[in-house]
C-alpha cells in the first residue's frame, strides 16, 4: 500500500474550485498518462484509461472509476483496473477535501491508498512507489495550473 | 544450459506438448469468470482449461497432510501467483504468450497476509470448509479458523516452573518467509493413458508422489511411474507433490504429454519456508538452571497446508532446545494465509525455533551476568537424557561438542572480531526410517544401486557406492547408483529429515550383506563344501583352499560368464525415534559497522557431530553450505508480501541470497566423529543441522559486541542501525 498525501494551496474559493472539479474533462487532462474519461453515471461513474511506462513495460490500465461526493467539501474516488499486458490490479482510493484556504483561497487535501499488485509489483516495490507519487505530483501541479487558469496539458 | 529447461535433462518425450499456467495477480479472489478466446485464437495453442474443463480430475484434491489443494483453482484463488488457468501448445513460448491473453475475471476477497490477524475472529477464511485428511495426515484443521494445524507439547507445572525461577525473561522473535532459491526450479513431464501414468520429474519425493498420483487417477501403485533424474537442488522446496498432479491431469485431458516448468519467479510462487513468530518465556534460578520454558509459535503455512501440519509438529520439539527444561508449554500453530504455501525446507521448523530458544538463552546469560557458553554448560542434557519423554535418549555429548566449538574458535581467533556468539541446534530428524535397497552384483564383479532416495546434490550417490565397496570390497568405478524409477526401484520413503546416509545407507547396507551371504552359499555349493565351510575374508570369498572374487563366485555357480546375484535391504525402523539426534552448533566472530549497520563477518565455525564422517569432505562441504543457506535468512533474505498480498520479491534483483563476498573470512567446520550413530559404521545423519545456529550466533554477537538485541530477521544494515541508535540512546539516558 502506498500512502499518497498531497495539499494545494489556490487562489479560487472553495465553491468555485467544487464547480470546476466536476468539468470532467479539464479534469481528466490533470491525471498524466490519462487520455480521456468516459461517463457511464454523471458525478457517480467512469472509466479511464492511464497510459504510461513502467520499467521495461509500457502499460495500458483501464480504470473503474467511482466517485462519492459529499457537496461542496468532500469527493471519494475509488479506480480500480488491472493492466492489459500483465493482468496486475491497480487500485486507488482517493480523499479531496476542500477547506477554505488563507486569503479567501483554497486548501485542497488529497489523501489516500494506491494498491499495485501482481507481477507489476514485483517490478520492485521502490520503482512503483516513486512512480506513483511522481504521478500524483505531476497531478497535484496540474490541478494547481488549471485552476490558477493554466492550461494542464502544458505541465 | 538453461535453467528452465534442464528437466528433465535431456528428456525428448516424442508428441509432448507444453503448459503454461495463468495465476491469479490476486491473493484472494472469487473466479467469476475465464475468457478463452484470445489465447484459444493464438496458432498453435492446443486448449484453453480452467477447473472445470478438467472433469473429475479437477475436483480430486491432493495434498499429503491435508487435501486441500486443487491442480488448479476452481471457486477461488487463494495466493497471488496460484495457477487458475492453463494454455496447452505445441510449444512452451506460444503457451506462454497465450497465457497472457486469457481473461480471467476476478472479484477480489480480503486479503489474509499476517499470521496474527489470520487469528482474528474476523479474519476472512482461506479455506471455507475443512479438508479431509491426506493419507499421513493426523492434524485437523480447526474448523472456522484459519488454524491448519495445532500442536501443544505440555511437561509438569508450568505455573510451578515459572515460581521457582529468579529470573522470568518472555521476548518475541521473528523469522522471515524464505525461498529455497534451488538452481533448477520446479519441471515435471506427464503422460497419461487410462491404465497408466508415467511422470518424469524432479521430485524428491517418488514414492510420496506415486501414492497421490495414484489416489487422484485412481489407478493402482504398480500403474503409477515416477521417474526423477539428477535433481538440481531441492532443500524441501520438490518434497511432495508440485506441479506434477498439474502436468498429468493435463496429459489425461488433452491427450499427449504434457510438459510444466516454472521460471524463478514460477517456483517462487510455489513454495517457501515458514515465517514464524515465536513468544518465548524463560525462567531461571540464579545459578543458570533453567525451571520452566513456555512458547507460543505462530507459523505462516500459506494458503495450503502441504507439509505443514509436520512442520508444526517438528517445532515443537525443536522449541524445547537442547536443554533440561523441568517444566515446559508449548503451543505452536500453523496458519492459512493468503500468501504463497510452505513447506518443507532444510530442516522444518528448526532455523526458526533455533532463532528463538539460542537468541533468549543469550538474553538470560545477560540477565544473569553469566558467560553464555557457561550457561548452554549447566543446562544442556547429558548422553541418555531425554529431551522429552518418549523419544530417543540424547546419542551425543553435547557438552564435550560445545567446548570443542570454542577450543576452534578460540584457536583461530580474529584480532579484529569485537562480538563473538554462539548457538547450540539440535533437531529429531529421519521420521519413518521405512526404506529398501537392492543392489546387483553382475558377473563381471560391478555392481548397481537401486534406492529411492533422490540424488539432489547432497551426495548420496557417492556414500552409498562408499559403503557398498566397504562391504564387497568391490572398488567404487564399478559402482554404479541408479537414478529412481518407481516401475523399476525399490521403494523409499522421502528424501530429506537428513536421512539418507543412516537410513538408506542401513538399506544399502544390508542389500550388500544379504549378497555377501548368498555368495558365501552359493560358493560352498559350487565348491560340493557344507555352507558353514566358506568364509568372508578380505572382499573375497575363502573355499575349498581357493580365494574367489566375488564376480568368480557368480560364474562358477553358475558355469559360465551370465547371472547375476541380487540383494535385498530392508529397513523398518533403526530403534527409538528420531533415529538419531541432529546436532548443529556454531560459533562466529563479527564486527560492526556502526555507521551502516552492516555485520561484518570475520570467521564462523560449524560443528555437526556426525558418528562417523563416511565422507568427510562431504560432510564438510554439507555443514558448510548450510550455514551459507543460513546467513540468507540471517541477513539478507525476506519474501516481502504488499499489504494486499502480492509477492513483492519475486525476482532474482529484489529477493537477496548470499553472495561469496558476503561469507565469513574464515568459514570451517568441525567434524565429531564418536562412532555412536544408529547409521553404517556408527554414522548419523547431517546436512540439516548446519543451518540451525547461524541466524542466533550471529545476533548474540552483535549484542555483545554493540549492547544491541535484535529480535526480528533479517538482520539488514538499516534494522542493524535502528537498534543501535536504540541502544545509544538508552545507555546516554
Amino acid at each position: 500500500m502506498i500512502e499518497l498525501r498531497r495539499v494545494i494551496a489556490l487562489a479560487a474559493a472553495p465553491s468555485a474550485v467544487w464547480r470546476r472539479l466536476w468539468d470532467v474533462p479539464r479534469l481528466a487532462a490533470c491525471i498524466p498518462g490519462c487520455d480521456g474519461v468516459e461517463t457511464l453515471e454523471a458525478e457517480r461513474r467512469y472509466r479511464a484509461t492511464i497510459r504510461d511506462r513502467v520499467g521495461p513495460f509500457r502499460l495500458a490500465i483501464p480504470l473503474d472509476v467511482q466517485v462519492e461526493a459529499t457537496a461542496p467539501i468532500r469527493l471519494v474516488v475509488d479506480a480500480s483496473g488491472r493492466d492489459g499486458v500483465l493482468g496486475s490490479p491497480v487500485t486507488v482510493h482517493l480523499t479531496v477535501t476542500l477547506e477554505a484556504g488563507a486569503a479567501g483561497g483554497t486548501r485542497v487535501a488529497l489523501v489516500g491508498q494506491a494498491d499495485v499488485g501482481g507481477k507489476l509489483a514485483a517490478l520492485g516495490q521502490g520503482v512503483i512507489e516513486r512512480k506513483t507519487r511522481e504521478t500524483l505530483d505531476r497531478f497535484a501541479t496540474n490541478l494547481a495550473t488549471l485552476f490558477e487558469g493554466g492550461d494542464a496539458a502544458a505541465v | 544450459m538453461s535453467l528452465r529447461e534442464t528437466i528433465p535433462p535431456l528428456l525428448v518425450i516424442p508428441g509432448v506438448v507444453y503448459a503454461a499456467p495463468v495465476r491469479s495477480p490476486y491473493a484472494h479472489a472469487r473466479i467469476v469468470g475465464i475468457g478463452r478466446a484470445a489465447a484459444a485464437a493464438v496458432p498453435g495453442v492446443l486448449a484453453v482449461l480452467a477447473a472445470g474443463d478438467l472433469g473429475v480430475l479437477g475436483e480430486r484434491p491432493f495434498g499429503t497432510f491435508l487435501k486441500d489443494q486443487r491442480v488448479l483453482a476452481g471457486d477461488k484463488a487463494r495466493y497471488e501467483g496460484e495457477p487458475v488457468a492453463v494454455v496447452v501448445a505445441e510449444d512452451r513460448p506460444t503457451a506462454v504468450r497465450a497465457a497472457r491473453l486469457v481473461d480471467v475475471r476476478y472479484e477480489p476477497l480480503p486479503p489474509v497476509v499476517d499470521v496474527e490477524r489470520a487469528l482474528l475472529p474476523t479474519a476472512p477464511l482461506v479455506h471455507d470448509t475443512p479438508p479431509p485428511l491426506g493419507r499421513q495426515g493426523r492434524w485437523r484443521t480447526v474448523p472456522a479458523t484459519n488454524i491448519c494445524a495445532r500442536v501443544t507439547l505440555e511437561q509438569g507445572s508450568i505455573e510451578q516452573g515459572f515460581r521457582e525461577a529468579d529470573v522470568v525473561l518472555e521476548r518475541t522473535y521473528t523469522f522471515p518467509r524464505v525461498f529455497h532459491f534451488t538452481m533448477e526450479p520446479h519441471g515435471a513431464v506427464a503422460s497419461a493413458t487410462p491404465t497408466e501414468l508415467t511422470v518424469w520429474t524432479n521430485t524428491g519425493h517418488p514414492y510420496q508422489l506415486r501414492q497421490e498420483l495414484a489416489d487422484m487417477f485412481e489407478l493402482d501403485l504398480a500403474r503409477i511411474r515416477v521417474v526423477v533424474p539428477y535433481v538440481g537442488g531441492s532443500f524441501g522446496g520438490k518434497s511432495f507433490p508440485k506441479l506434477e498432479p498439474l502436468a498429468a491431469v493435463v496429459s489425461a485431458t488433452v491427450g499427449r504429454p504434457v510438459k510444466v516448468v516454472n521460471g524463478v519467479e514460477g517456483s517462487m510462487r510455489t513454495n517457501r519456508r515458514h515465517g514464524a513468530r515465536v513468544t518465548v518465556k524463560l525462567g531461571a534460578r540464579r545459578d543458570g538452571t533453567l525451571t520452566a520454558k513456555q512458547a507460543r509459535v505462530l507459523l505462516d503455512g500459506g494458503a495450503y497446508a502441504d507439509l505443514g501440519p509436520v512442520v508444526a509438529e517438528k517445532t515443537g520439539v525443536r522449541q524445547l532446545g537442547p536443554y533440561r527444561v523441568p517444566h515446559y508449554s508449548i503451543e505452536v500453530q500453523n496458519v492459512y494465509t493468503t500468501t504463497t504455501p510452505a513447506g518443507a525446507f532444510r530442516s522444518i521448523g528448526g532455523p526458526q525455533s533455533v532463532w528463538a530458544t539460542e537468541s533468549i538463552m543469550d538474553e538470560l546469560a545477560a540477565a544473569l551476568d553469566m558467560d553464555p557458553v557457561e550457561l548452554r554448560l549447566v543446562n544442556l542434557v547429558a548422553r541418555g537424557e531425554t529431551v522429552r519423554a518418549g523419544l530417543r535418549p540424547m546419542d551425543a555429548d553435547l557438552g564435550d561438542d560445545l567446548k570443542r566449538l570454542v577450543k576452534a574458535m578460540d584457536d583461530g581467533a580474529s584480532p579484529e572480531a569485537t562480538g563473538r556468539g554462539v548457538a547450540v541446534g539440535i533437531s529429531n530428524p529421519a521420521e519413518l526410517p521405512i526404506s529398501t535397497a537392492i543392489v546387483r552384483l553382475h558377473y563381471d564383479g560391478s555392481v548397481t544401486i537401486l534406492c529411492s532416495m533422490v540424488e539432489v546434490g547432497q551426495g548420496l550417490h557417492t556414500v552409498l557406492a562408499q559403503i557398498v565397496a566397504e562391504e564387497l570390497g568391490v572398488p567404487r568405478a564399478a559402482i554404479l547408483v541408479v537414478s529412481p524409477d518407481t516401475r523399476f526401484g525399490p521403494y523409499d520413503w522421502s528424501s530429506g529429515a537428513s536421512r539418507g546416509v543412516t537410513i538408506v545407507g542401513t538399506a544399502v547396507q544390508r542389500a550388500a550383506q544379504d549378497i555377501k551371504a548368498q555368495l558365501l552359499a552359493l560358493a560352498a555349493e559350487t565348491a560340493g563344501v557344507p555352507a558353514a565351510d566358506a568364509v568372508w575374508r578380505d572382499g573375497r570369498v575363502q573355499v575349498g583352499g581357493r580365494s574367489l572374487s566375488p564376480a568368480d563366485v557368480v560364474r562358477g555357480w553358475y558355469g559360465r560368464p551370465a547371472g547375476e546375484v541380487i540383494g535385498r535391504g530392508y529397513v523398518r525402523n533403526l530403534g527409538a525415534d528420531p533415529a538419531f539426534w541432529e546436532i548443529g552448533m556454531g560459533g562466529v566472530e563479527i564486527d560492526v559497522d556502526r555507521e551502516t549497520g552492516v555485520i561484518r563477518l570475520l570467521s564462523y565455525t560449524g560443528l555437526a557431530d556426525v558418528g562417523r564422517a563416511i565422507n568427510p569432505q562431504l560432510c564438510e562441504q554439507q555443514d558448510v553450505g548450510a550455514v551459507v543457506m543460513g546467513l540468507g535468512h540471517t541477513l539478507f533474505e525476506e519474501m516481502t508480501y504488499s499489504d494486499s498480498g502480492s509477492l513483492l520479491s519475486a525476482s532474482m534483483i529484489e529477493y537477496r541470497v548470499p553472495l561469496t563476498v558476503d561469507l565469513p573470512a574464515a568459514l570451517s567446520a568441525v567434524l565429531v566423529e564418536n562412532g555412536d550413530g544408529a547409521g553404517p559404521y556408527g554414522a548419523k545423519g547431517m546436512g540439516e543441522g548446519g543451518n540451525l545456529a547461524v541466524a542466533p550466533a550471529i545476533a548474540n554477537a552483535v549484542a555483545r559486541a554493540t549492547g544491541a538485541r535484535l529480535r526480528d530477521l533479517p538482520l539488514t544494515p538499516e534494522r542493524v542501525w535502528a537498534a543501535l541508535r536504540a541502544a545509544g540512546a538508552r545507555t546516554r539516558a
